[in-house]
């Protein structure tokens, strides 16, 4: 062997082992060194009504990342949970109007965001339109018809029901926080353990290898949508809650934020990889960079910048780890 | 160019070239030389590392081990580049010429000559050099006309003209004749001996073996690998060279005990036609038997198995499972009816790279060890354990599918199949870029399920596996069935004679 391939060997051997290392850990160790740097600049950063209003702040994000942590592993992605999400709102305060009734207004919202999610999963898994370009299309639609129903005001709603998930605490835990937690371990279980689970992965992984083992790629595909869009109708409840008014504007800019934390969490954009406990991690990530930005006072121009090239790393390392991997092939 | 002595070389070497890819050693040491002024076959099965081997040399792939010298000096091929700058040039199959562009702009593709003031293209320039190299090579083409206008075999002549303007020494030719009229290649014949007395090396690929004995100066034999010799053609002949190549007796291949079996018919096809795919397809196959599908590649074979399973729809005709006629319209039905379908392209078909040995075992059964959904770990873990015995994978249920060698990944699709306890068994090409060893496993095996009745299809492209395996034989040919045949009639000839078209018989 020369010298070149004695050097080629031993970078591969180094690459594999990087690929190898937990994902999870690393995000456990940047959360730890976000929390000292924002602490050290901050004391207050520190306090525990800061801690849990982070966790409280991140809730929906966190919801919203388990959806597109399946749909991303399907190979697809979902520009419109951002509109999905005040377009939910919308309805709720349309039909909480007219009926005075929390509980079906909850239920139209969580319908309004299904249905979405619906339509996303039938175009993309059913008819096969590229999945950037329709929920591009749907955010657009969606955004439009709730500026359009709420004439681009917000509008302050009252009713206990509606508003417990996002506002009721327990002791100083709020509600949410619990919540997030139990629907984590679901999706936890449904990945590792459910039939529904494998085939998201099977899919991901080699479409046309699923296919031919018998699964019903088409029905997959499409429910990462209609789940993706409840979970968005779960996280419009929440909203709603925190603020106890539906805001036209809500959740804008919602999907970078969301997909940035499910790509730090180590779901592949190539698909048929990813974990729950990698996604929860990676939006407790941004939870904590947005809190810890804004609670610097840092100019929002200068946050946007952060976030940017965040992502452009998290996706140099998702190629490298992609080259790695399809060399060992 | 102006310097004609950078044309020539004396003695190209590989020494002690080695290339592994996962699992499988594509070259084991092999040395080659080809003398400058010289036309060297290169021969051998599919798979004998021929390609690898060229790769190596045109910067496509990297040696793990090995020098390559040129007159005795070592030179350093770490990309396409690299190999063009040394004067080596491959013509593949597929070419790489732009139809749109005319004949002087593809010869000029990449090497364009521009005006020295600007950068705008000097067409003039290029027309002229262009005309000169045709001119050169005795091709009568205007070079301002388009080259998609041209036929195959003047674009290959215009290819082979690229290499001359980028002043190549070496020219390696992977299959040239196989789109060519037999004037068209008489043509290049001439083109490519001119090109030799010029001081140019060819590197001749074929599976022709009447033009070796045509054109080469020498033929080096490949199998496995590992190079056989290499022989000065006038030691040789057509006979010898074959069973060089293929250096073993058929009884090196695995035999099964055959005969005429007696049992019901599982599978039978009656009629199936597929519009502009195949035609009026009918045959059966009884519980226990082998039935070998021979022919060439695009004969239709995998279409059929495609239609059979469901993945694909079939214009008219029918199919019976034990007597019933059946319709799938998706695999899950072919499956849940107990037909389990090994495709010829396990990467694409096969597996999940990045699932486990377990999870892929046991994919197309979840339904049946799960519980309202929730997969039964424990009935999982059984069955994966059961089949990985019974095949013999030698690796953790907890590697990744992707990172095992083609032989093991072939067994993992197989027992995916085999956990469904299936009647039916298509095997598409079943031993495909699959190394010896592992290759006489599979035909264990495939005998194994024969003998516990399972009723077998099998696709393949190897002669002396279908004759091994099968105890029946249809032959397809452009989507028709020509001829079948009995294990005891069936001879590598007539066979080949029905895939090509040659005869009809039993029919």
């Amino acid at each position: 062997m020369d010298k070149d391939q004695n050097t080629l060997t031993e970078k591969k051997n180094r690459n594999q082992a990087l690929s190898r290392y937990p994902k999870s850990l690393s995000l456990i160790f940047i959360i730890i060194l976000l929390f000292v740097i924002f602490g050290v600049i901050n004391n207050n950063f520190f306090g525990i009504t800061n801690i849990i209003n982070i966790f409280r702040q991140t809730s929906v994000l966190s919801l919203i990342s388990i959806g597109m942590a399946l749909i991303i592993i399907d190979g697809g992605f979902d520009l419109s949970v951002g509109s999905n999400l005040a377009f939910g709102g919308a309805i709720g305060a349309m039909v909480l109007t007219l009926t005075g009734s929390s509980w079906l207004s909850m239920l139209a919202i969580l319908l309004t965001c299904t249905l979405m999610g619906t339509l996303n999963g039938v175009a993309v898994g059913v008819l096969n339109i590229n999945p950037f370009m329709f929920t591009l299309a749907a955010s657009a639609l969606a955004r439009g018809l709730t500026l359009g129903l709420m004439n681009a005001q917000s509008v302050g709603v009252t009713g206990k029901a509606l508003l417990w998930l996002g506002d009721a605490q327990i002791g100083i835990i709020p509600v949410v926080m619990i919540f997030v937690v139990i629907v984590y371990l679901v999706f936890y279980f449904i990945l590792r353990r459910n039939m529904f689970g494998l085939k998201i992965y099977a899919v991901g992984g080699n479409i046309q290898a699923a296919r031919a083992s018998g699964i019903n790629t088409k029905m997959i595909v499409t429910s990462t949508y209609i789940l993706t869009g409840l979970l968005v109708g779960i996280g419009s409840i929440v909203t709603v809650g925190r603020l106890a008014s539906v805001q036209p504007w809500a959740g804008v800019g919602l999907e970078f934020d969301v997909i940035t934390a499910v790509i730090i969490g180590g779901v592949s954009l190539r698909g048929g990889e990813g974990t729950m406990l990698g996604t929860f991690l990676g939006a407790l990530t941004i939870g904590i960079l947005i809190n810890g930005l804004s609670f610097m006072a840092i100019d929002p121009f200068f946050q946007y910048i952060i976030r940017g090239f965040i992502i452009i790393i998290v996706v140099l390392i998702d190629n490298i780890m992609h080259t790695n991997r399809s060399s060992a092939y | 160019m102006d310097d004609k002595n950078s044309l020539k070389f004396d003695k190209l070497e590989m020494l002690g070239i080695s290339k592994l890819f996962p699992g499988v050693k594509a070259l084991d040491k092999v040395d080659f030389e080809i003398k400058g002024g010289t036309i060297h076959a290169i021969v051998g099965e599919n798979g004998a590392g021929k390609s690898t081997l060229i790769k190596i040399l045109a910067g496509v792939y990297r040696k793990d081990e090995g020098q390559i010298k040129i007159d005795g000096k070592e030179i350093h091929i770490a990309s396409t580049i690299d190999a063009k700058k040394l004067g080596i040039s491959v013509i593949y199959q597929e070419f790489s010429i732009i139809p749109e562009l005319s004949i002087s702009q593809n010869i000029f593709l990449g090497n364009e000559i521009s005006r020295k003031v600007n950068f705008w293209l000097n067409k003039n320039e290029m027309h002229k050099k262009s005309l000169e190299i045709l001119k050169n090579l005795n091709i009568d083409i205007n070079p301002k006309s388009k080259l998609g206008d041209l036929t195959v075999g003047e674009q290959q002549l215009i290819e082979i003209a690229k290499a001359i303007n980028s002043d190549a020494k070496l020219i390696v030719m992977d299959e040239p004749t196989s789109a060519l009229s037999d004037v068209e290649k008489e043509q290049l014949f001439i083109i490519i001996r001119k090109l030799v007395s010029q001081g140019l090396g060819i590197i001749y690929i074929t599976h022709r073996m009447k033009e070796i004995f045509e054109i080469a100066d020498s033929v080096t034999v490949m199998r496995d690998g590992k190079k056989v010799g290499d022989y000065n053609i006038s030691e040789v002949n057509e006979d010898k060279l074959v069973k060089l190549m293929v250096g073993r007796e058929l009884g090196d291949i695995y035999q099964r005990e055959k005969g005429s079996i007696k049992g019901k018919i599982v599978l039978e096809v009656e009629n199936l036609n597929r519009t502009n795919v195949f035609s009026n397809i009918s045959f059966n196959v009884k519980e226990g038997e082998i039935l070998g599908i021979a022919g060439l590649m695009g004969s239709g074979r995998t279409e059929i198995a495609r239609c059979i399973f469901g993945m694909d729809r079939y214009s008219s005709g029918k199919i019976l499972l034990n007597g019933k006629e059946v319709k799938f319209t998706h695999p899950f039905h072919a499956i849940s009816n107990g037909i389990g379908y090994v495709s010829e392209d396990r990467k694409i078909f096969g597996f999940i790279p990045l699932m486990d040995i377990k999870e892929n075992l046991t994919l197309p059964s979840l339904k049946w060890i799960s519980f309202l959904g929730w997969v039964n770990l424990r009935f999982q873990l059984k069955i994966a354990k059961e089949y990985s015995h019974k095949l013999d994978i030698k690796s953790q249920l907890t590697q990744k599918v992707g990172s095992l060698s083609g032989g093991n990944q072939q067994k993992v699709v197989l027992g995916k199949w085999l956990a469904r306890n299936p009647k039916v068994l298509i095997l598409d090409e079943p031993t495909r870029g699959i190394d010896v060893g592992a290759k006489s496993e599979i035909h264990k095996i495939i005998n194994q399920l024969a003998k516990e009745n399972i009723a077998i299809i099998m696709i393949s492209s190897e002669l002396p596996e279908i004759l091994g395996v099968s105890d029946r034989i249809i032959v397809m040919h452009e989507g028709e069935i020509t001829a079948e045949f009995d294990y005891k009639e069936a001879s590598e000839e007539n066979i080949m004679k029905a895939a090509v078209g040659l005869h009809k018989s039993n029919l």
